[in-house]
């Protein structure tokens, strides 16, 4: 019985509910279409390349191997932790291998390959690395299976045969990966571990959005028939017969329904069409 | 829907009689016979008032006294609202005098009740309307209605040999102070409730209002519009 109380309240503060959630499943629905409509926002590929960075191998009574691992985690941390994964020449060149790597792409994704919108300004946002001692992953999340598939493999090709022209163990003058400029000191150097993966699907960085705005027309319902309970509480509005009958402590007569609206089929055609000797009910 | 075309069906005889507005004035009407004892009187006044106006206000007086003329009861139908008479028009009869005219007199007889009666086109009933000169009547209510009331009674009992019944409308209750008066005129007095409009709080002054003055409020009627 109470339920149904509770319903008929619901019920007559209905529009009140629909007004805000359904001002809310706007707002929701305009949210989630950019976010549909955002590449990569709700799903994205994932890639990944891993390489060993290094010395090249020297005389021993020049450096030690103790002093050559810990050479190359030093290296290897600066690679994953320092700027040069985002840098804009890294982008650059990686943007470049890309031009450079197309028949390569095309072969495995077709003659016209979604790569998303690759710039430079973008591939260092959607790059990783994370370190274990010497060994780099470095993660492309990309909008595209073939955008990151390209940028992984580039970037994986860049570190392999590049790598000392961003790292180095001395500083010099001039092209640091030609040995002649070294004087004598290792060059860095680096080895493809494993090769760019497949893209894997993964959960774009938006997706958890989708989740609060589950949670907010959750929230907005609860408000909105909150809202409707305490209108009701606050109108004083005799609603029933047996409201009126309790609040005045008199019997009820008798209850009128609202009268059928002209045209219906129980209202006559006009006054005169009443006719005294019609058959009418007599009490 | 216009106000005009709402008064254009807006009594009991512009409704099928097994319709269920119909029925609900009938079965009203015979819960109010059920209360009426007519050897005790034979003459029974009824006051229909609401709290405050809503749309058709006049039309459920009006209704019920069709239902009680149509169930053979002579009646007569008052239009004790002054302040906006309405019946006249809806039962489609021309102005003429009533009420106020009869509350102007210094002296009332059953000659002058019978010459402000019109008989309406519902056989059996009869209106006194609400008449045309409504200065000072709201004043004049307090000190005459008394015996407009009790003339009307005396011209029920020389002129009808049934129990027979007057049934007055008036201003609402929290308006004006006329429907206290009158219900403590009449035996009877029901308080028009309107489902999803009339609040708790003018309910309970209504009541309040009308117990006062030691009106017989006995029920209620509760009315969807």
């Amino acid at each position: 019985m109470e339920l149904l109380t509770y319903w008929k309240v619901i019920w007559r503060r209905f529009w009140l509910i629909v007004l805000i959630v359904g001002v809310i499943a706007l707002y929701v629905g305009y949210e989630y279409y950019h976010l549909y409509k955002t590449p990569g926002a709700l799903k994205a590929y994932s890639s990944n390349v891993t390489i060993q960075v290094g010395l090249q191998p020297i005389d021993p009574q020049v450096l030690s191997s103790a002093d050559m691992v810990t050479v190359s985690e030093s290296l290897a941390d600066a690679l994953t932790t320092g700027p040069i994964l985002s840098s804009s020449t890294f982008d650059t060149q990686v943007n470049q291998q890309i031009q450079s790597d197309m028949s390569q792409i095309t072969q495995k994704y077709g003659s016209n390959p979604n790569l998303g919108s690759i710039n430079a300004g973008a591939i260092g946002g959607a790059i990783s690395a994370q370190r274990a001692h010497a060994l780099v992953t470095i993660t492309t999340n990309w909008s595209t299976a073939p955008g990151a598939w390209a940028i992984s493999n580039a970037v994986g090709e860049i570190l392999s045969t590049n790598i000392c022209t961003y790292l180095n163990y001395d500083i010099s003058q001039g092209n640091s990966c030609s040995a002649a400029n070294n004087a004598g000191q290792p060059l860095v150097t680096s080895k493809l571990i494993s090769a760019a993966s497949d893209p894997a699907l993964i959960p774009g960085p938006s997706s958890s959005k989708v989740t609060l705005y589950i949670i907010m027309l959750l929230v907005a319902l609860i408000i909105a028939i909150a809202l409707a309970f305490l209108l009701d509480y606050f109108d004083d509005r005799i609603r029933s017969k047996d409201d009126a009958a309790q609040l005045l402590q008199l019997p009820v007569y008798g209850i009128v329904p609202r009268p059928p609206a002209p045209g219906n089929a129980e209202v006559r055609r006009g006054r005169d069409s009443f006719s005294p000797s019609a058959p009418v009910k007599t009490v | 829907m216009s106000i005009r075309s709402q008064e254009q069906v807006a009594l009991l005889t512009d409704y099928d009689t097994n319709s269920a507005y119909s029925n609900a004035y009938y079965s009203l009407y015979a819960t109010i016979r059920s209360h009426w004892d007519s050897e005790q009187h034979p003459q029974y006044t009824l006051l229909l008032a609401a709290p405050a106006a809503y749309p058709e206000y006049a039309a459920a007086a009006a209704n019920i006294a069709i239902a009680a003329a149509q169930s053979g009861t002579p009646t007569i139908l008052v239009d004790a609202d002054v302040r906006t008479p309405g019946l006249q028009q809806r039962f489609g009869l021309t102005k003429s005098d009533g009420l106020s005219e009869l509350l102007h007199m210094d002296v009332v007889t059953t000659r002058n009740i019978a010459a402000s009666l019109q008989q309406t086109f519902v056989p059996g009933l009869r209106l006194l309307s609400a008449g045309q000169s409504h200065a000072g009547v709201p004043a004049l209510l307090s000190t005459k209605l008394h015996d407009v009331v009790s003339c009307i009674r005396e011209y029920m009992a020389q002129s009808e040999t049934k129990p027979s019944i007057i049934i007055f409308h008036c201003a609402p209750v929290l308006s004006s102070p006329d429907a206290s008066l009158l219900g403590a005129e009449v035996e009877q007095t029901l308080l028009t409730i309107v489902r999803e409009r009339t609040t708790r709080t003018q309910a309970k002054q209504a009541q309040e209002q009308l117990q006062g003055t030691h009106a017989h409020l006995s029920g209620i009627v509760v009315v969807d519009v």
